[in-house]
């Protein structure tokens, strides 16, 4: 799938992460292998640190958070705004979707359209995707992609694989439709025959959830979990990340005369340190161009993350209404669950808002049905 | 090279006997966490680079295919 919309900007990038920072020091002993293992294994993915959503969070709350934050500080104002994306593998509930609560929770307006989403670490592009289309097609003015996840309910904190990796997070990207040409081009690909390659096998309509499928087992590689937990076909995931996405971004840029060392960011999934570590080695970029504070400092918050990465990079105003440099040209590329893999090329100049919250717990409020 | 890389391998799993193993995924002997760690560490041993697409179940099967994925990589000590 290919687009290109020439009218469409992102307007501002906010993130918002759980309070509570989980060490992996200090995660050693809920893992099977001996702890001399795990501590090379820190230093080979670069564990370190990561944000963990206390019991009951959930992704609304965190995305209400800095709703609230950015109604009150005039960022956003929701009569203005035409539709809320909501990307996420985590909702509230399977029913309603979680667009609609968030729509509650403010004075949106009735003809705001509101989608939920099922996506994970391509989520974002499909995101951008989604909302860019909507303004172009309909005319409207602003939309919210609100993208992340609260996955860490759903991954065994015995699994030495994957737990250290998630990260808690809702981000809030509102675009707007310009007069002046802005140019977002965007395109993405899907394997599905690779769509048991990252999933949770239990807790939807093939295998719904019982005592049987949160019992936790011990796999040959020594992590326990349940099939109510993520479990990653590890070997198969990392292959893909090193052959089908360099060569996609490589083919996405050369198609329009562009090599990675033309752009400001290459804004990539944060997948893992040793994964980004590679395809910065293969792009030939450098650290600055193709940062990973996002997976070590926060954790993989799935669609989360590009979004993050964009607030981490511009948050010093770099990009902010200061004008103190040229707009930045990023290239963000997801990659991941389905199997799915896309990419977008956009300018990121003068950012409304662009800010990182914390999300403390006993603020969260639980919705009851009436 | 052959003795330090069996060094490095018994430092990341102490318990497995990889000398006489032609296929260390296949034997049990590694996962893919340990693929990640191994590859650090013929990094650091070797002064190379080991590129993500050579980071393969072949190219990790043994000492000899690890020691040839080092020389490949360019290695001189």
């Amino acid at each position: 799938m290919k687009a290109r919309f020439g009218h469409v900007r992102i307007a501002g990038v906010l993130g918002v992460v759980p309070a509570r920072v989980s060490h992996f020091d200090d995660e050693l002993t809920n893992f099977s292998q001996p702890l001399a293992n795990s501590r090379k294994l820190k230093l080979a993915m670069g564990y370190d640190q990561h944000r963990v959503a206390d019991a009951g969070t959930t992704m609304s709350d965190l995305a209400c958070h800095g709703l609230r934050h950015l109604v009150d500080s005039g960022g956003i104002d929701p009569a203005t705004i035409d539709a809320i994306f909501f990307v996420s593998q985590t909702p509230d509930y399977a029913i309603p979707a979680t667009s609609a609560v968030i729509h509650g929770r403010f004075a949106f307006a009735q003809d705001a359209y509101c989608v939920d989403i099922n996506d994970g670490c391509c989520g974002y592009i499909k995101g951008l995707y989604e909302a860019a289309a909507f303004l172009q097609t309909t005319g409207a003015a602003r939309a919210l992609l609100i993208a992340g996840d609260v996955l860490s309910p759903k991954v065994s904190p015995h699994d030495r694989n994957s737990y250290p990796l998630v990260g808690d997070a809702a981000t809030i990207t509102l675009l707007e439709r310009t007069e002046a040409p802005s140019t977002l081009e965007i395109e993405m690909r899907t394997d599905g025959s690779g769509w048991d390659k990252l999933m949770v096998p239990a807790g939807g309509a093939r295998l719904p959830a019982s005592n049987a499928t949160a019992a936790l087992t011990e796999d040959e590689d020594g992590n326990r979990r349940a099939l109510e937990h993520l479990v990653m076909q590890g070997r198969e995931v990392f292959a893909f990340t090193q052959t089908v996405v360099p060569d996609f971004i490589l083919d996405f840029l050369g198609r329009r005369q562009l090599a990675p060392t033309d752009l400001d960011l290459l804004l990539l999934h944060q997948a893992n340190a040793f994964i980004l570590d590679r395809l910065r080695t293969k792009l030939g970029v450098g650290k600055e161009q193709l940062p990973d504070e996002v997976i070590r400092k926060y954790g993989n918050s799935s669609s989360g993350t590009i979004p993050m990465a964009i607030v981490l990079a511009c948050r010093d105003g770099r990009s902010g209404r200061s004008g103190r440099d040229a707009p930045r040209q990023a290239l963000a590329c997801g990659f991941g669950v389905g199997l799915a893999w896309g990419a977008a090329l956009f300018a990121l100049d003068g950012l409304d808002f662009c800010a990182l919250l914390e999300h403390a717990a006993p603020t969260h409020t639980m919705e009851q049905p009436t | 090279m052959r003795q330090q890389i069996l060094a490095l391998l018994a430092d990341i799993q102490p318990a497995a006997n990889f000398a006489d193993s032609q296929d260390f995924l296949e034997d049990g002997l590694i996962d893919s966490v340990d693929v990640i760690m191994i590859t650090t560490a013929l990094e650091q041993a070797f002064g190379v680079t080991i590129p993500g697409d050579q980071v393969t179940p072949e190219n990790y099967a043994s000492v000899e295919r690890l020691a040839a994925q080092v020389a490949r990589c360019g290695s001189t000590r």
